[in-house]
């Protein structure tokens, strides 16, 4: 019973809402919406899950002082503290969460995001030294591609502009097409797989 | 704090918090705001009783959306031929309540396009150089009938001048007086040389008639050379009169009336439009997604029941697989963890759940070789899921002891905080090997460059098209699209999964033999095999 119940309701709820793409009528559209509701409530308490979560393991990290215990602290200080900005003053702009969320949080994110640009270079650097034929290949499009992106008079819009478009409108739309090809593919497989019960493995390993 | 008390807390805020979100005080509807609108004094003052009335919007019509749920109606004029016109107003009657009220009232900027039919007549008259740099406009939307023309104009090469000659005197209550500069726009011989560059000279006959004339208003002058040159300027919107809570009844029958409303206040006749709008219970244009699903099921449940009565399907060697257990090797031997991330997706992506099920073998492999495992988690509903799938594996293993609660946790939602905490993580735990199985986006060369640093074995999987290539430059084995979806059935070699993949290359079979069929019978200019499948 443990197992066959929670496979009868994805086989039910998986045949449902397979019909339902196909059905646009109104009692269609409000399953669709119930669903979705559903699936925001349940996700919102499982806020829960993870804030316990990552709560105690930082609290077991105090407990045991482990390496960089301190940093713990911040964090199960940090917690309740955008809460409480949050319940009392709201998220509206001039609030001390938007304050944090504007002046701390997005900041810290660009930050990250930033590092992007230097690990596109080492990883390019890498990438492009021609060790094989492919690697040549791979680097001659790859300037090819950067001249095209920049604004070099006569070069770019001569040659590398267009050869750019067609680099990246034929084989590279043509091998990315055939990839998302493969994926929809493998997506509708898994999908069937689940729904029909052939992988269960998700419901917590084994048979 | 005891597990209970801290869950109980919890759970008391987030109710306090979604009780203050519903007590909010209801706005006013906009059938009120609509009926408020509708009784706004439009009296008009003699003089202008004297001015004709403008034309009404042209082939108005009402039409039923398709295939939907019978809430929507697509309502569709063309600008009404009066210069004046400022706006244009919406009327819905419905037959059940008898009430006529103002559905919207719409100003008189229309979005230009260029379309794919207009494109098709010009086809027949400007040469193919020009059209493709058309064709680039095409489907874009231009608030203004100026900035569309220029564009066009700039895309096929000709000059934009606009030549400012006089002043117009209007009429103003009963005195004549200058109230503004207004400028003049003509089609000047130095334009028309511009043209005839680049659009061929049958075209630009028709252009040759308003050579010289002048035209006060630039939304006039723009129009005449739009209307010359056959653009389509056509305006579309779309109503959606079903609010939530109201009763859904498909034997109502809605009457729709515009009008053309000038700056002035004068009114035009009313054109009206019945109809009655429908759902339907199957949605036509999915078809063939239809017949493709049920054709994809039919392969799956012959390569099954056959796999099941012992036939063994050959799968090509993926070497990324077939690494997994060098790489759990690895980690054994030089003592260290595993890191495992199962992509930053939801269980709503196929690819989250293609990465717990592969997590459930590395979590087995682990168990056995007795390597610690870190799972870190993005998404609160995975959390949960994963946790379960590496208890189990544990179990399934005959290890239970060496489960470890701590080795799956939640680290945060934030997208870049994420890979903050997981890159801190590589730095400090310094796994031996990495897995990424899942859907990923711009945090994922971090996260790999990050690896390739600490000297960790990387093994990625994600059908993230945009990201694939950064996992190929830097980790040593990736999955790629499918290959992530396969890697479950390849693990395990259990038949019932292997015959699914069988199934999927029978299905990129009859995909490529469609696309072949497909090229053949379109360079015929044979259509029909097209139209089975409908762009959406």
């Amino acid at each position: 019973m443990r197992r066959q119940v929670p496979l009868l309701i994805v086989f039910i709820t998986g045949i449902i809402m397979t019909l339902q793409y196909f059905v646009p009528s109104y009692p269609s559209q409000r399953l669709y919406d119930f669903a979705i509701d559903w699936l925001r409530v349940i996700g919102s308490f499982a806020v829960v899950l993870g804030v316990y979560s990552i709560s105690f393991l930082h609290i077991r990290k105090i407990q045991r002082r482990a390496e960089n215990w301190q940093y713990s602290i911040i964090l199960l200080l940090a917690i309740p503290l955008m809460m409480f900005f949050g319940f009392i003053w709201g998220t509206r702009e001039g609030s001390p969460y938007a304050f944090m969320l504007n002046y701390v949080m997005i900041p810290i994110n660009a930050t990250m995001f930033s590092l992007l640009a230097f690990y596109i270079a080492s990883a390019a650097y890498r990438s492009f030294r021609a060790r094989s034929s492919y690697a040549t290949a791979l680097l001659i499009a790859a300037i090819i591609i950067m001249l095209g992106r920049v604004s070099l008079p006569l070069i770019s819009d001569k040659f590398a502009i267009p050869v750019t478009e067609w680099i990246l409108n034929v084989p590279n739309l043509a091998a990315k097409r055939g990839i998302m090809l493969g994926v929809g593919l493998g997506m509708m497989a898994t999908s069937m797989k689940i729904i029909l019960g052939i992988e269960r493995s998700y419901l917590g390993g084994g048979q | 704090m005891e597990k209970r008390t801290f869950i109980s807390l919890l759970v008391i805020c987030l109710l306090l918090f979604t009780f203050s979100a519903f007590a909010q005080p209801e706005e006013a509807s906009s059938d009120t705001i609509a009926m408020e609108e509708a009784m706004i004094d439009t009296t008009l003052p003699d003089s202008l009783l004297m001015l004709p009335a403008p034309e009404p919007p042209q082939n108005f019509r009402a039409i039923d959306v398709p295939n939907d749920d019978g809430a929507a109606v697509t309502i569709q004029w063309e600008m009404s031929p009066s210069e004046d016109v400022e706006k244009y107003e919406i009327w819905r009657e419905s037959s059940a309540t008898g009430k006529e009220m103002l559905v919207m009232s719409v100003f008189n900027t229309p979005e230009y396009q260029l379309t794919r039919d207009a494109i098709f007549k010009l086809e027949e008259e400007i040469p193919e150089e020009v059209l493709k740099k058309m064709r680039i406009m095409r489907g874009q939307l231009f608030p203004s009938k100026e900035e569309f023309l220029l564009n066009l104009a700039e895309r096929i090469g000709a000059d934009n001048v606009n030549e400012y000659q006089s002043v117009i005197v209007r009429y103003a209550r009963e005195e004549f007086e200058i109230t503004d500069w207004v400028d003049t726009y003509k089609l000047t011989e130095q334009s028309i040389i511009n043209l005839e560059r680049n659009i061929p000279t049958e075209v630009l006959e028709k252009l040759t008639p308003f050579e010289n004339k002048e035209y006060s208003n630039n939304k006039r002058f723009l129009q005449t050379i739009a209307g010359a040159i056959g653009v389509e300027k056509t305006l579309q919107y779309k109503s959606l009169f079903l609010k939530e809570g109201f009763v859904h009844n498909e034997s109502i029958v809605y009457t729709y009336s515009g009008k053309s409303i000038t700056q002035d206040g004068r009114e035009s006749e009313w054109i009206r439009s019945e109809v009655q709008p429908n759902s339907e219970w199957f949605h036509t244009e999915k078809i063939s997604v239809f017949v493709a699903i049920f054709l994809f099921m039919l392969g799956v449940a012959w390569y099954v029941t056959h796999a099941k009565r012992g036939k063994e399907y050959y799968i090509r060697p993926i070497s990324g697989i077939n690494a997994v257990d060098e790489a759990v090797g690895r980690a054994t031997e030089m003592g260290r963890p595993i890191l495992y991330v199962p992509g930053l997706s939801g269980l709503r992506d196929v690819a989250t759940i293609a990465g717990l099920i592969i997590l459930g073998d590395v979590a087995k492999k682990a168990a056995e070789y007795d390597t610690p495992l870190i799972v870190p988690i993005r998404d609160y509903l995975v959390y949960p899921v994963a946790q379960e799938i590496v208890k189990e594996a544990y179990m399934s293993a005959g290890r239970p002891d060496a489960y470890n609660e701590d080795s799956v946790f939640f680290l945060t939602t934030g997208q870049f905080a994420y890979v903050a905490g997981v890159a801190g993580i590589m730095a400090r735990e310094k796994p031996a090997t990495n897995f990424f199985m899942g859907m990923f986006w711009a945090e994922s060369l971090i996260l790999t460059e990050k690896g390739n640093q600490e000297g960790s074995i990387q093994i990625a999987g994600t059908d993230a098209d945009t990201q694939l290539p950064f996992f190929i430059t830097t980790c040593d084995y990736t999955l790629i699209g499918e290959e992530l979806y396969a890697a479950s059935a390849y693990i395990s070699r259990e038949p019932r999964l292997l015959g699914t993949i069988k199934a999927q290359d029978l299905g990129k079979l009859l995909i490529v033999v469609s696309v072949v069929i497909g090229t053949v019978l379109t360079t015929l200019d044979l259509e029909f095999f097209m139209s089975w499948f409908p762009a959406r």
